[in-house]
């Protein structure tokens, strides 16, 4: 992929550059390549599907990274999803679904270079190693979840109770790097994480036939 | 068509009144359940990440050998993640410098400038030599600092076309005058395009000596405001360490690129005579790239909100970086 565009490194862009802020938009390359597969099964009381990507998303740009390719944020390399139904009776089905993905990539800090020192007062900067040089935990999920149906004069009914999340693993969705409240010299790294374990519960009315 | 709207409209109130009665038939307990079912949606965690770092310092070694001054060396250990004021200058280390035909070459300590360094005496930055730094804390360190650098060779810029003077109106600082400059460094080879332009400016008065004509030279020298490059604005970069002008020839046409200078003042019936001084300075890539990135990083804290800069380094166990640099001096000179 020829002509991708993204972020400069340190520097905004600013509407004193005129009608030449297009040119101040860094320019680069990028590489991705990938294999899907997926099997299913499916029996009179069977639903089960199971498919698995194994992908790699690499960027380079002069202006970033020192000019050396770095891993795409979105690269997650490998991910699986496994989906099953079972039918239990003629009026309930149980649904599971579990799924697996390597963490994405993002850059965070290993250290803190000294710049300068002022009235007593240190300077530093930020030292990062390689830009999306660390990667989220993995993400895993489990949810599960049960249907019953039935019909009447109105219509259809679907009630669906299920519990999302089930491991109630804290998947992260953003890391937050800041600096302590009480010691501004030390950086924090939080993982922050949505949707813990919950359960859920859904009414569907299919009026008519 | 008004008929069919008049069947509808009953079923539709009928409809609406059905919900008002069922919304008010939900008890209490039912709407905080599903009050809290849809604030849980909403709830995130927060919680500390633990990331493996090493409790050893880190050290950052700086060099960069140039023709054209001392050689010195800077050594500080990197700040921690979990304190990162923690780094501070190194001053029992043993720096040696070497070259491919095995010189080696010990540093000093300077104690009050804080940093290493070879007498000129000693040794001067040969461009034929291959150099190599080692550092450490003591004998057969197996952390040792290493790198290795080449010398580019230094270039003259050459004019291609008469420089276009003109008055220019900035928001900032009112009318000044700008120059632009139509340049080329031929000669470069595609591996040693990187380089770090200085320009500063001398004006001269035009005198009359007893019927001559003479030219004499007034007032202090001043730094060339820099004001890029319209047609790669990235190839060109303006270092927020000192002012100079960093940039890689390659991304542009080395045979013919546009450089535009700013300076205070209007264009004046008297003022027939000027020139740019410059120190135009080949760098290797380590000293090209560690000198963006370290002034990336001095911009980014202006910044504020801006996406991360990466370091630089050529440092093997360790970071910062050893690079070399040659320098030309020469100027344009222009009526």
């Amino acid at each position: 992929m020829d002509n991708i565009i993204s972020l400069g490194e340190g520097e905004v862009l600013s509407l004193e550059d005129g009608d030449n802020w297009q040119k101040r938009i860094p320019r680069g390359t990028g590489k991705s390549y990938g294999a899907e597969t997926t099997f299913n099964l499916t029996g009179k009381t069977i639903n089960f599907e199971f498919n698995a990507t194994y992908g790699n998303a690499t960027r380079q740009f002069e202006d970033l990274n020192n000019g050396k390719p770095y891993l795409y944020k979105y690269d997650r390399t490998f991910m699986t999803n496994t989906a099953l139904s079972l039918k239990l009776g003629g009026k309930s089905e149980m649904n599971v679904f579990f799924t697996y993905q390597k963490g994405s990539s993002t850059s965070i800090p290993t250290g803190g270079i000294f710049e300068r020192e002022e009235n007593g007062q240190k300077y530093l900067y930020p030292v990062f190693e390689g830009k999306n040089n660390f990667r989220f935990p993995d993400f895993i999920r489990l949810d599960a979840g049960f249907t019953f149906v039935g019909t009447n004069k109105i219509g259809a009914h679907k009630i669906f109770i299920g519990i999302y999340n089930i491991l109630n693993r804290k998947n992260p969705v953003y890391l937050d790097i800041s600096r302590n409240n009480f010691n501004l010299n030390v950086y924090e790294v939080s993982k922050v994480s949505i949707f813990p374990v919950l359960p859920s519960i859904s009414y569907t009315l299919i009026i008519g036939k | 068509m008004i008929a069919k709207s008049e069947n509808i409209t009953p079923i539709a109130l009928a409809l609406c009144k059905k919900k008002v009665i069922f919304v008010s038939y939900i008890g209490m307990y039912c709407k905080f359940t599903i009050s809290l079912l849809c604030l849980s949606m909403l709830w995130s965690c927060s919680e500390p990440l633990q990331l493996d770092y090493s409790d050893d310092a880190e050290l950052l070694l700086e060099c960069e050998l140039s023709t054209s001054r001392r050689i010195e060396a800077r050594l500080m250990s990197l700040g921690n993640f979990n304190d990162i004021t923690s780094g501070e200058y190194i001053e029992d280390a043993i720096i040696d410098l070497g070259t491919n035909t095995d010189l080696a070459l010990r540093f000093q300590y300077d104690s009050r400038n804080k940093v290493y360094f070879i007498p000129v005496e000693s040794h001067m930055v040969n461009p034929a030599y291959i150099y190599t730094i080692k550092a450490y804390r003591f004998k057969n360190d197996p952390h040792a600092l290493e790198a290795v650098t080449t010398i580019p060779s230094g270039h003259k810029i050459v004019v291609t076309s008469k420089p276009v003077v003109k008055d220019v109106l900035n928001a900032k600082s009112g009318t000044r005058k700008e120059i632009n400059l139509k340049l080329a460094l031929p000669d470069v080879e595609k591996k040693n395009g990187f380089f770090r332009l200085k320009a500063y400016r001398k004006l001269f008065e035009k005198q009359n000596v007893n019927g001559n004509i003479v030219y004499v030279h007034k007032g202090a020298v001043e730094p060339r405001e820099f004001g890029g490059n319209d047609q790669e604005p990235l190839a060109f970069h303006l270092s927020a360490v000192d002012g100079d002008i960093l940039f890689d020839v390659n991304r542009v046409d080395k045979r013919n690129f546009d450089l535009r200078f700013y300076t205070l003042g209007k264009v004046e019936e008297g003022d027939h005579f000027e020139a740019i001084y410059y120190v135009l300075e080949g760098l290797s890539e380590a000293t090209y790239r560690y000198n963006v990135s370290k002034s990336k990083q001095i911009n980014a804290e202006v910044f504020g909100n801006s996406d991360p800069v990466i370091s630089y380094k050529n440092m093997i166990n360790g970071y910062g970086f050893l690079g070399g640099s040659s320098a030309v001096r020469d100027s344009i000179l222009f009526q």
